[in-house]
């Protein structure tokens, strides 16, 4: 029985060590990306870092309704067919279309700000 | 964002609630999918108009629900796999008498707090034949207050709901971490007192 008793205690010994060790690392880890994504806000609302708006997987369908900008000017804008894949994101447009996806953003940015749509503000 | 991930966010502006019930489902099963990032992107997405707040919440909730009870049954049930020498153990019987002290608000705190071990905690329910209307009391309440909780979030912060998921999904980790450091720390300080 001590024999018993020993080993039960070694392995719960071992365990709390295992225990101790993965929360040293997970802390170290995560709490690392969390300093990063709190400067990198900072540094966001300072102007240091620009954050694109559009992002690769929205839609045509989802920018026009979140930036009020009807979708047949996002096509025209970005010299697509103006119905039809409806379901594409802007990456998939990009790839089929061959457009440069830094100039393709850049047409839809400049027509929702002509558009007087401060990007970001129809979202909250 | 991965790929992936992006697919998922196109998958649901095109294809809304039955694509988020889905995800949540598989998730719980175990399948690596960014649920929680998911939901916050449905609750911004119900903000912008984008679905509509009642069918989103259902469909989270419906989704996440199921996926723990498929877990829970496949650990009662494929425990029975398992070589007859570790289901009945001292270790086993011990597990299951703590289970049914904490089992409840393991269940519970799992479903929005330490999400990252929530498919265990279903599994040793399951595996430990914790009462099932107990395990889904448990499961519901926790699931729905992380749809309320991560939801909520997202359909708050609708603008910046990438930038928040993220630091939550962080946070969360962090705060395993800490969970297991005070364990493991207060298990060996009372050790080390007794003797």
């Amino acid at each position: 029985m001590p024999v018993a008793t020993g080993l039960n205690q070694r392995k719960r010994k071992w365990l709390a060590a295992l225990a101790l060790g993965a929360g040293v690392i997970l802390i170290a880890f995560f709490g690392l990306r969390t300093w990063h994504q709190i400067d990198f806000a900072q540094r966001v609302q300072r102007g240091e870092v620009r954050i694109e708006t559009l992002k690769g997987w929205m839609t045509l369908h989802y920018i026009a309704q979140t930036y009020k900008v009807p979708e047949a000017e996002l096509r025209s804008a970005l010299g697509v067919p103006a119905s039809g894949h409806e379901e594409r994101s802007l990456r998939q447009w990009f790839d089929a279309a061959g457009i440069d996806p830094m100039v393709g953003r850049q047409a839809l940015e400049k027509l929702i700000l002509a558009r007087r749509t401060p990007l970001g503000a129809a979202t909250k | 964002m991965s790929g992936f991930t992006d697919q998922l966010l196109t998958g649901l502006l095109n294809y809304g609630n039955p694509l988020l019930g889905g995800t949540l489902f598989l998730a719980a099963l175990g399948v690596p999918l960014p649920a929680t990032m998911m939901l916050m992107a449905a609750g911004a997405f119900t903000r912008q108009g984008v679905l509509g707040i009642e069918g989103a919440a259902m469909a989270a909730v419906l989704g996440a629900i199921s996926g723990d009870g498929c877990s829970y049954l496949i650990g009662r049930y494929g425990a029975t796999l398992l070589p007859a020498r570790w289901r009945t153990g001292t270790g086993q019987s011990r597990v299951s008498q703590l289970f049914t002290r904490w089992g409840g608000w393991s269940v519970f705190l799992t479903r929005f707090l330490l999400t990252p071990i929530a498919l265990p905690v279903n599994l040793l329910a399951g595996s430990t034949h914790y009462p099932w209307h107990r395990y889904m009391g448990a499961v519901m309440l926790g699931e729905v207050t992380w749809v309320l909780l991560f939801g909520g979030l997202g359909h708050y912060f609708a603008g910046q709901w990438e930038a928040i998921g993220q630091m939550t999904g962080d946070v969360v980790g962090l705060l395993l971490g800490v969970v297991l450091f005070v364990l493991g720390l207060s298990t060996l300080v009372i050790r080390s007192r007794k003797h």
